[in-house]
Formats: structure tokens, C-alpha cells, sequence
């Protein structure tokens, strides 16, 4: 989990000169936030290759906005937000597309690094308790698939991301109490969830 | 405190974003109550599911993309700008491309109206040069578009003469004017198919606007006519036209201008000849005489 505390932006310098047309001034942003706006994008939509496409298009959407940002909120948490934005119209997207039919229990979603080491996983009896936590990590995240977007991304972005309730309030631009209690029904929704899931409590 | 109660708020609790009374309720309670426990294993451990997800990586080659694409967006910006810089390179062609195209309209639908002037011109024009010409042989519509033609040329030539001799020019054209040319123009043609177009051609060629016209005055004027026609004979002219109108016949003869006062004399014999209108430059050549055959009665009335 990562801390946000409510201190002075530390990509100020970074986004000024981005707004002076610097575009390896961007291509450091880019570096530094990618890796966090993949896994808000990720756990979003639960797809890896739609998390890197949208992660592609919000950076190329906010080079071309950066001019309008105001700096009111950090850089990373504007950039959060048009990740946020984009992720839901995907879900829409996909949804329309009938490619994203809610979560299946049998079908686990296969994230990137499960892909990769699932195999030689098999063979080696020894990892078979990561390999069980690597199964109930995989259910989690079909649980969190099949929530609506709306609780969906007050629980990315509080309990994975750590946004404190005000930026999340302002990001998806709801009161904090609706914040709060959309937390409260996501968790609870998702703990219904995985009480189906064997050996998760 | 009941257990919904409770239960409701174990989120806002494992989050500690609730009041002190709050919490003192809510420890009370979880010290007796073990379904209220059991919830709030479940929320912690959900929670923690959640939080420990943990990350997954960028591709390697997730950087490099979005600098592509951000480039090449700059990229095309700069050609927008570049359009909105430099408009000419658009609109340059493009005015051209009108310009032309409204000269070529201009010229068609100058082209296309140009009959329709020249035929609400015609009449009066064509009555001017007439006059003098006094309807030479029109036998086919190439000829008679071509002496439009030549009337139409003769228009500033006639002006002009018309300043300078105002006198002699005015009456004329009155009388001309007061004249049914239209009846005149069908009955004639029929009688003027035995002439050939080529000497009709060079007789409008050689005339041009030098005439005579003369008027006289008879007892018979179907005898004077017949009369009138063996003295042209005689003379080496010939009758280009005939008319025959209610009160008068009028012809045109074509006739040496040399023989002009020889004729005259010949007339006199016929009938009264009264000279109306007498436009010579003295040349030699075939020269274009109206005669207007009148009863003499009329005249005196």
C-alpha cells in the first residue's frame, strides 16, 4: 500500500516543463507513474493487455491536456483520474462487446506473471502453498471483476492505491460520505464473494 | 448496539475513520458478540485479500509506446499549426480554382444570352441599314444572318453619320419606321428565289450605305412598275425587290451610280419623281436605288 500524504507535488518541476513543450520532462512522469496506473487500470478492468492500452491512452491524453491542468490536485492523482475515466469506458466497451461477461469461478483470470509461471509451478510440489495463494489472489481478482465500477473504484483506489477520502471524493467527484459508503458496500460484496471461495477465510 | 449496526460500521472501524464513542460501542460489543467477530475477521481479511493483491509490472516496452504515440500526436499538432500558419498554401488554390471558375460562368452565361440580345437588337438595327440596303436578296438564312451581321457592324458608322448629317439621316429612318417592314420581308422572299446569293454579296459589299431613294408619283402604279423595271433594264440595273403594299410599291433596284441622273430623267417620263433622300460618296460602282411607286391622288391629298 502506498502512502499519500497531502504534501507539495513533487512532479511540479516535471509538469512545468511539460507545459513549456518538454517532452522528455514527460517521459520521466511517464517512467515514474506508469507501473501504478497499469495496476489501477489492471484491477479495474482485470484484463493486462486493455490495462496497457488504457495506460497508453491516458499518458498520450494527458500530454495533450497538460496545459489545462491546474495544478489544484497532484499530477499523479490527475493522471489517476483520466486512468479512472478511461478504465470505466472500457468496461463499458467491453461490456457492449460481450467480451467481459461478469466473473466466472471456473475460470480463473490469468494475469501476466500467472502465465509465466504457472507451468513450471505444476511440477514443483514445494510452491504448492504459493501456488494455492496464488489461486485465491487470482479469485480476489474475479471477485473485484465482478463488482459494479462504482464500488470498484472506491475500493482500487482506497484500499490498493491508499488515496485518503477527500482526493478519492474529488477524483470521482462524489461527497465523502457516498466515498464511505460505497467502500463499506464494495467490502462487504466482495467478502460474499469469497466466502464461495474455499480456504479464503 | 444491534449487530447491523455494528456490522455496518466494521468498515469505517478497521479503517479507524470513525468517532471515539464509536469505537468504545463498538470494542464493547465484539467482547460478547462472536457473530459480530466473525465479520469483522471477514472484513480485516478482505481487506487485506485487497491489499495484498500486489503489483504487477509495466511491459518493458510500455514507456517507448507512449512516447511513440505522444511524438508522432506532437507531430501532427505541429502540421495543424503550420495549416493554420500558413493558409495560403490552402487557400491560394482554392481562389485561384474559383477565380477560374467564375470567369469561365461569366463567359457562358454571356455566351449563352448573347442570341437573345442580338435578336431584341435586330429589329431596330436591322431597320436602319435597311433603309439604304432597302432588303437586298435574303434567299437563305446564312445570308440573311450575314447581313445582320454587316448591319450590326454598319451601327457606329451610322451614329456617326447620323451626328454629322442630322438632317438628312432623321427623315429616313422615320419613314422607314412607319413603314409594315414585317408583311414586306415574307412577300419578298418568295419573289426573290431566281437571285443567286454571290452578287447579292458583293452588291451589300460594294454598297454599304451610299443610296438613293426616290419616290413617284403616278396614275397606274402596277403600269408605272412595269415601266419602271424596262428602264432599270435599259440602264443595266437590275430589280433586286418588289413590293406591293396597299397604298404604294416599292422597289429596289440596283443601278450604276453614274446612271443615277440618267434614270431620274427616264422616271420623270413615268411620273412624278420627288428625290426624298440621296446619300452618295460619288464612287463609281452598283449602288442600291428604292424607288416607291405612289398614285399621284395621294400625293395631292
Amino acid at each position: 500500500m502506498k502512502e499519500n500524504k497531502y504534501t507539495a507535488d513533487e512532479d511540479s518541476d516535471s509538469v512545468s516543463l511539460c507545459k513549456k513543450g518538454d517532452i522528455d520532462a514527460f517521459e520521466f512522469l511517464v517512467k515514474k507513474h506508469q507501473k501504478r496506473m497499469l495496476n489501477i487500470a489492471f484491477r479495474m478492468i482485470g484484463n493486462y493487455e486493455e490495462a496497457c492500452e488504457v495506460v497508453q491512452d491516458a499518458f498520450v491524453s494527458a500530454h495533450k491536456n497538460i496545459r489545462k491542468f491546474e495544478e489544484k490536485a497532484r499530477f499523479s492523482t490527475w493522471l489517476c483520474t483520466i486512468v479512472m475515466n478511461l478504465s470505466k469506458n472500457r468496461i463499458k466497451q467491453l461490456r457492449v462487446r460481450g467480451y467481459h461477461e461478469g466473473f466466472s469461478m471456473d475460470e480463473p483470470v490469468l494475469t501476466e506473471d500467472d502465465q509465466m509461471k504457472r507451468t513450471p509451478a505444476l511440477d514443483e510440489p514445494s510452491i504448492l502453498e504459493r501456488l494455492e495463494k496464488k489461486e485465491i489472489q487470482q479469485k480476489v481478482q474475479g471477485c473485484i471483476d465482478s463488482l459494479e465500477s462504482e464500488f470498484k473504484e472506491v475500493l482500487v483506489l482506497r484500499d490498493m492505491q491508499g488515496f485518503p477520502y477527500d482526493e478519492i471524493s474529488g477524483m470521482l467527484k462524489i461527497p465523502e460520505g457516498t466515498v464511505k459508503s460505497r467502500l463499506f458496500r464494495a467490502r462487504s460484496v466482495l467478502r460474499e464473494c469469497l466466502r464461495k471461495i474455499k480456504g479464503a477465510f | 448496539m444491534q449487530c447491523n449496526n455494528i456490522q455496518e460500521k466494521l468498515s469505517a472501524y478497521i479503517d479507524g475513520d470513525i468517532s471515539s464513542e464509536e469505537r468504545m460501542l463498538i470494542d464493547e460489543h465484539l467482547k460478547s458478540c462472536q457473530q459480530c467477530n466473525e465479520t469483522l475477521a471477514e472484513v480485516t481479511k478482505t481487506t487485506e485479500y485487497v491489499r495484498n493483491l500486489g503489483d504487477i509490472e509495466p511491459p518493458a516496452w510500455l514507456t517507448q509506446k507512449i512516447m511513440t504515440k505522444i511524438r508522432s500526436e506532437a507531430g501532427k499538432e505541429k502540421s495543424i499549426w503550420q495549416k493554420l500558419f500558413y493558409p495560403l498554401h490552402i487557400k491560394l488554390p482554392v481562389e485561384a480554382a474559383v477565380a477560374v471558375l467564375l470567369a469561365v460562368t461569366t463567359i457562358y452565361i454571356f455566351k449563352t444570352m448573347q442570341p437573345e440580345i442580338k435578336l431584341a437588337k435586330a429589329p431596330v438595327e436591322e431597320m436602319t441599314p435597311r433603309m439604304p440596303l432597302k432588303e437586298t436578296k435574303s434567299t437563305d438564312k446564312d445570308l440573311m444572318s450575314r447581313k445582320v451581321d454587316i448591319a450590326r457592324g454598319k451601327v457606329p458608322q451610322e451614329s456617326q453619320h447620323q451626328t454629322a448629317y442630322p438632317e438628312t439621316a432623321q427623315p429616313f429612318v422615320q419613314k422607314e419606321k412607319a413603314m409594315p417592314s414585317g408583311g414586306a420581308v415574307a412577300k419578298d422572299e418568295s419573289q426573290q428565289k431566281s437571285l443567286s446569293p454571290a452578287p447579292a454579296l458583293r452588291a451589300l459589299s460594294e454598297m454599304k450605305k451610299e443610296s438613293l431613294y426616290l419616290t413617284v408619283h403616278v396614275q397606274d402604279i402596277k403600269k408605272a412598275r412595269k415601266d419602271i423595271v424596262k428602264v432599270v433594264i435599259q440602264l443595266d440595273g437590275k430589280t433586286t425587290k418588289t413590293e406591293s403594299l396597299a397604298d404604294k410599291d416599292v422597289l429596289t433596284i440596283e443601278l450604276d451610280s453614274e446612271r443615277f441622273d440618267e434614270l431620274i430623267e427616264k422616271l420623270k417620263i413615268i411620273g412624278v419623281v420627288e428625290e426624298k433622300e440621296r446619300t452618295l460618296d460619288g464612287r463609281k460602282g452598283n449602288r442600291e436605288i428604292t424607288i416607291e411607286i405612289m398614285k399621284e391622288s395621294k400625293q395631292t391629298q
